[in-house]
Order: structure tokens, then C-alpha cells, then sequence
């Protein structure tokens, strides 16, 4: 074997080894230290503006009460002034708001995966954050579980795993592309009593 | 983890969502707690300076671009982090001018014989690695540890991808002359 030859296959077995070298693993408490430390953030006011021209807001019903009434005053006094001044008539309109309370769904989340040391769900419901939303682990079944209350909506989520891994849930029955070459599921909740298992 | 998802987090992040954070240093503790394990030797020195970092990153999140891509941008800080800690220490870790102090030793009592290297363990190439100078350890590190593509290689070290491509050549021959006795 040539000299060159020699050399690279031992530069071969350096980097095989050198890929072996076990890491330590991070203490316990390392996440919650550095949360501890660390203060929300309050976004610029130009991100702000931003986020309310380009995301959709839901408002609950009862909200609108006050815009509505608002609204029919200023509609009424509209008809009632154009009317005595002569001026075109115009439709009278009348200005209703609904304020049903909004209903919600037990969904329960599943994931089969006896391997993994923690699990939580993430998703646009709680805006991709895992907080409050970590899974049980049921021994009997192997199988990590979370039953969450949702309204009626369209969700995208997946399973973050030991806090590294994010995976999209394996049976769900539609999985949408993020546009970053990951998979996520999707859930639909329907309006319904009762409890809905994933989609 | 791919960097659209780093990106979305750091958005939610940014966005006020601050618990999203975790995320982050989950995913990212286990190589900047190496580093630090790797420059200073102790635990507890490593535990505060891996905190300082991602603490430090929290703080400039601002300052990340959307084009970047965050490990490399997270390593930097913390490579910084750690040579400061040295310099304040005055820790002899850092040994950038003594290249071979325990390197010869190694290699005094190491292996003469051409073709053993794949004989050696994992435990032998990890003290000859330990006393690399710190730039040719974490570009091999970075390259075949963490298998980073070159270019991500010379983004954590703030080095051009020519020099990291010379410090990852070099470092390897370093370890070799070092594990085999110098056999040229």
C-alpha cells in the first residue's frame, strides 16, 4: 500500500473514532436554570403592527357586543337624520350579535413510543410551545397520552421527543408539509360533545 | 433539526412566546455542554458557562439573521463565552501555543506502527483530542462529532470555509502524528 494510501485510511479511522467519543450528558436542572434567567420578550412595535395586519385573529362573539351596538346607534341615527333632513333614504339595518359560548372537544392525543423519555405535544393551539402540555407515560400500554380541550378548528401539531425530536404524529390521517421540508399533522375538531381522538 | 424549525421557534420567541425557548435549549444543550465540558474540565464551571451562552443568545435573539442558521450562531457565542472564561481564568486548557505539551507524551509511549490506528479506542483518541490546540479540536469535533458540513464548520468557528477546511486537515494530522508517532 502506497504511503498516500496509508495515511487516509488512518485519517479514515481517526474520524470513525472521533465519532464515537461518548458526549456527557447535560445536567438535569440545565433548561430550567437557563428559563429562570431568562425574561419575555415584548416585540417591536412595527412586528406587532405586522402580526395584526397578517395573521387572522379570532375574536369571541361577545366581544363584538360593544362594535355592534356602536354600530346599530350609529346606523340608527344615520337613517333617522338622513330621513328628517330629507336627504336619500336609506334601508334601516339591523345590527345582531350572537354570543354563543364557545364549545369545546376532549381530544386525546397518543403516541406508541415505549423509547422516548419525555413527550409533549406541540401545535398552533398552543402556539408550538410545549409548556403545560407534556404527555403521560402509560406503562401498562407503552403508549404516551394527553387529553387537551379544544374548540372547533383546524390545528397543525406534532410530538416534541426528549425535548429534541419533533415528529409528526404517525396516525394521523392527514399530514401537511410546514413549507420547511417537515411533515405535521393535522387535527379538525368538529363541534361535538364528548371526546375526539386525533385525526 | 432543520433550520425552518429553529426559525419558527425563535418567530414565536420573538413574537413574546418566551417558553418556546425551552425548546431551544433542549435541543441544543448536549454540544454547547460538551464545549464547555471540553474547555474547562469541570462540571459545575461547564453547567454555568453552558447558561451563560444560551442566556447570552436569548438576549441577542434579536441580532439573529432569518438567513443564518442557529447552531452555528449558538456555538459562536459560546466558544466566545468559553475563551473569555479562560482568559479570565487564566486556565492552562486553552493550550493554543502548546501544541504537543501532552501530545509527545502520548505519542512517546503511542503507537510506532504504521496501520494500528483502527486498533486504538475511543478512550486513547479522546486524550490525544483533549490536547489539541482548541481550534483544531472543535473543527474536528464540529466536522465528525457533530458531523456539520464544512461550511457550517467555519460558521461556528467565524473562520472562511478555506480556513476550516486547513483546520480540519491539520487538526487530523496533528492527531495522527500525535496517535502514530509522527510516521511520515
Amino acid at each position: 500500500m502506497k504511503r498516500e494510501e496509508v495515511v487516509e485510511s488512518e485519517f479514515k479511522d481517526l474520524t470513525r473514532l472521533i465519532a464515537g467519543i461518548p458526549d456527557r450528558e447535560p445536567p438535569d436542572g440545565l433548561v430550567d436554570a437557563v428559563m429562570a434567567g431568562i425574561r419575555p420578550k415584548r416585540a417591536p412595535w412595527w412586528r406587532r403592527l405586522l402580526q395584526r395586519l397578517y395573521r387572522p385573529v379570532s375574536v369571541a362573539p361577545v366581544r363584538l357586543i360593544p362594535a355592534g351596538v356602536a354600530l346599530a346607534l350609529l346606523l340608527g341615527l344615520s337613517f333617522y337624520f338622513g330621513f328628517s333632513m330629507g336627504t336619500k333614504k336609506m334601508a334601516p339595518v339591523v345590527a345582531r350579535v350572537e354570543t354563543p359560548a364557545r364549545e369545546t372537544s376532549t381530544v386525546v392525543f397518543t403516541l406508541k413510543d415505549p423509547r422516548a423519555s419525555q413527550v409533549y405535544v406541540i401545535g398552533s393551539f398552543n402556539h408550538w410551545s410545549p409548556k403545560g402540555y407534556r404527555m403521560h407515560f402509560d406503562k401498562k400500554t407503552g403508549t404516551w397520552v394527553l387529553a387537551v380541550k379544544l374548540p372547533e378548528g383546524r390545528y397543525e401539531y406534532a410530538f416534541l421527543l426528549n425535548g429534541k425530536t419533533i415528529m409528526p404524529d404517525p396516525k394521523a390521517l392527514i399530514q401537511k408539509d410546514d413549507g420547511f421540508g417537515n411533515k405535521n399533522s393535522i387535527l379538525i375538531v368538529e363541534r361535538q360533545d364528548g371526546t375526539k381522538t386525533q385525526s | 433539526m432543520s433550520e425552518g424549525e429553529d426559525y419558527r421557534v425563535i418567530s414565536d420567541i420573538l413574537n413574546g412566546d418566551s417558553g418556546a425557548y425551552a425548546i431551544l435549549v433542549r435541543r441544543y444543550q448536549r454540544q454547547i455542554f460538551n464545549l464547555m465540558i471540553r474547555l474547562t474540565s469541570n462540571e459545575d464551571d461547564a453547567m454555568d458557562l453552558t447558561q451563560e451562552t444560551f442566556i447570552k443568545a436569548y438576549d441577542n435573539l434579536e441580532r439573529f439573521k432569518p438567513s443564518g442558521r442557529f447552531f452555528p450562531w449558538l456555538y459562536t457565542i459560546g466558544m466566545n463565552v468559553g475563551r473569555d472564561f479562560l482568559r479570565r481564568k487564566k486556565t492552562r486548557r486553552d493550550k493554543s501555543d502548546e501544541i504537543y505539551l501532552d501530545g509527545k507524551s502520548l505519542m512517546d509511549g503511542g503507537i510506532q506502527e504504521k496501520g494500528v490506528i483502527e486498533k486504538l479506542d475511543v478512550a486513547f483518541i479522546q486524550k490525544a483530542m483533549d490536547t489539541l490546540p482548541v481550534d483544531y479540536r472543535e473543527a474536528l469535533y464540529l466536522r465528525y462529532h457533530e458531523d456539520l458540513p464544512v461550511k457550517d464548520v467555519a460558521l461556528c468557528l467565524d473562520i472562511s470555509v478555506s480556513a476550516a477546511k486547513m483546520r480540519i486537515k491539520r487538526g487530523l494530522e496533528k492527531l495522527r502524528e500525535m496517535v502514530a508517532g509522527g510516521t511520515k
